[in-house]
């Protein structure tokens, strides 16, 4: 496998990890018994991962 | 003095159910460069993500609180399902043709954050809405949402009294109103203050207010207490009443 298609296959399986994430936060998010400063930084993650999905993942 | 607050039963509740291994994670994750998150950082994430979300799903909403503030008892229970029923019929009936979209987006705060007296024996009620404790039972025996405009009104002269440095236990009126609180033009019943303002309640109003339960200011939420009987509710949104905000007041927590 050539540098570039490892490097790709890489940036799938990141992307495919971090939707995974993002589902389970937004499951977790609407609880409402999950506490105001946890669901907080929850929403800061879940932000985070969107800004995440918009940069190369490998160098 | 003890300072056992509404939210700090709630919160503490679910929070014990909560992995720390979950809030570090979500710490080192958003202290992570962009970019810079390995596959399985994410992944061991995902897996404490998907523990607390189990852990949390035993907490009962409808159960029911007692906690002991200064002597005093308080009980309170989070809203079932009429009391969310009740409320959205309020919204959509203020709201009209916008109101389901407010309500999609924030039934999920109506499951955290409405709670109700299980009997009101007086009222700190507030404003043009001025009710007696016997309007107040009636409202709710009838299974009625309680009118939101007055609820505004009593939390943001109570957050506009703290910020001025006011005693709200030696607030004195003339005219059944007070009127002296700032750019907001808060006002609040003073015979009402004055008859059942208590250094209990007092205890609970200031977490209230400091204990970040307003979580967010922007949008509607509502919120009702007894204690001992006495009613304090809150309420914001976008509909005709005063919008205000929390900007110059303390941080949620």
């Amino acid at each position: 496998m050539s540098e570039e298609n490892h490097e790709r296959q890489l940036d799938e399986e990141k992307m495919k990890a971090l939707k995974e994430l993002e589902g389970a936060l937004c499951s977790l998010s609407s609880k409402p018994s999950l506490p105001l400063r946890d669901r907080a930084m929850v929403l800061q993650v879940i932000e985070r991962i969107k800004d995440e999905q918009y940069e190369p993942v490998t160098k | 003095m003890q300072t056992l607050g509404l939210k700090g039963n709630l919160t503490e509740l679910s929070a014990e159910r909560v992995p720390q291994e979950f809030r570090q994670l979500l710490t080192q994750f958003l202290e992570k460069p962009r970019g810079e998150l390995t596959i399985a950082e994410i992944r061991a994430l995902t897996g404490e993500v998907v523990k607390a979300d189990e852990a949390l799903k035993a907490i009962p909403l409808d159960r029911h609180f007692t906690t002991k503030v200064n002597d005093h008892v308080f009980t309170y229970s989070l809203a079932g399902p009429t009391t969310k029923t009740t409320l959205e019929a309020y919204i959509r009936q203020k709201l009209g043709d916008d109101a389901p979209t407010l309500i999609n987006e924030l039934r999920f705060r109506f499951d955290l954050q409405v709670i109700v007296p299980r009997r009101i024996e007086a009222t700190l009620d507030t404003g043009s809405n001025d009710r007696t404790k016997e309007e107040l039972n009636r409202h709710y025996e009838g299974g009625l949402a309680h009118p939101i405009k007055s609820i505004c009104i009593a939390i943001e002269a109570i957050s506009a009294a703290k910020a001025a440095q006011i005693d709200l236990k030696n607030t004195a009126s003339d005219s059944g109103n007070i009127r002296s609180w700032g750019e907001k033009g808060a006002r609040i019943r003073a015979e009402a203050l004055k008859a059942e303002l208590d250094e209990g309640f007092a205890v609970v109003l200031e977490k209230l207010v400091a204990g970040g339960i307003f979580i967010n200011h922007d949008e509607f939420t509502e919120l009702v207490v007894g204690h001992n009987g006495v009613l304090i509710t809150y309420g914001r949104g976008p509909g005709s009443y005063p919008r205000w905000s929390f900007g110059e007041g303390p941080a949620p927590q």
